[in-house]
């Protein structure tokens, strides 16, 4: 496939306009995290997760804040706040190019995320893996994961 | 259109842009997202700015193995992302994608359509660059 050239660089057609990535709110909402979404507002973390510059969220599914619902129903908001912390990091985007074996993360409330690679590229985080990486916000990266992260 | 988009285009090396094709432009004349950016000129210019890669990224460049490369994009209202919102671009066969905002994919397309092509050269003639296609240096 020939690229397009002038003296200013290169030109790649493309076959659709592309979207600007939205905040991590309205994204959560459309990849149906709405666990999350509800945690987060709850907590009063939303313009914090809105806002903060260079943030990655390793955000649980439903499912993964279903199976964990009964133990964090009577928790105080925050401690449910540094739940959620334990799966923010601040200061990095950690897009999949970056997390290799052995990457650690330092999370909001402390703590590091520890990254391992396994067979067939699949990432996980501490325990938990991802579902879905890389889904881009105007301030960071969400990575989609199946289970809440511990730190060791 | 994009006094700010002009002045970056005009000063710059090493750019990538990513142009919509006719077919690209058809359904987004059709969307939401176009209305959207009708009614708010701030919009319209970070859209634009999100097209624009920072450096010169050739298709063989890209790999099976994604990439993260930065955009014009640097206006707070719409990305905070240190150095440019970024796009990811991955190779998948033998087609080069670029994913946005939500997971969208966008593909490298073979056709060059005569719309995107006056859109190319309205954006570079404006910013007084000098093109040629790449068939020029085989003359």
């Amino acid at each position: 496939m020939q690229d397009v050239n002038f003296t200013g660089g290169v030109i790649h057609i493309v076959d659709s306009v592309l979207m600007v990535p939205e905040n991590v709110y309205d994204t959560a909402g459309a990849a149906n995290l709405t666990a999350l979404r509800g945690a987060a507002n709850a907590t009063d973390l939303l313009n914090t997760l809105n806002e903060t510059p260079d943030i990655t969220i390793f955000a649980p599914t439903n499912e993964a804040f279903n199976s964990v619902e009964d133990s964090l129903k009577n928790v105080a908001a925050d401690e449910l706040k540094k739940v959620l912390g334990y799966h923010v990091v601040v200061g990095t985007v950690g897009y999949s190019s970056i997390l290799e074996n052995g990457t650690t993360l330092e999370t909001s409330s402390g703590g590091n995320l520890t990254v391992t690679l396994g067979e067939n590229g699949t990432v996980f985080v501490n325990s938990a893996k991802v579902v879905v990486p890389n889904v881009l916000v105007a301030n960071g990266v969400v990575h989609v994961i199946d289970k809440y992260v511990h730190t060791r | 259109m994009a006094p700010e988009l002009l002045t970056a285009l005009s000063n710059a090396t090493n750019i990538t842009i990513l142009a919509p094709s006719n077919e690209a432009f058809t359904k987004f004349a059709n969307s939401t997202l176009a209305q959207k950016v009708a009614s708010d000129p701030g919009l319209l210019a970070a859209v634009l700015q999100y097209h624009v890669l920072n450096g010169t990224v050739t298709a063989s460049q890209i790999t099976n193995q994604s990439a993260f490369v930065h955009t014009l994009l640097q206006n707070e209202t719409y990305s905070n992302v240190t150095g440019g919102q970024v796009v990811e671009a991955v190779k998948i066969g033998n087609d080069t994608v670029f994913y946005s905002g939500l997971l969208m994919n966008a593909t490298v397309s073979q056709a060059v359509g005569c719309q995107s092509i006056f859109l190319i050269n309205l954006l570079l003639i404006s910013a007084g660059c000098k093109f040629h296609w790449w068939g020029d240096s085989h003359r």
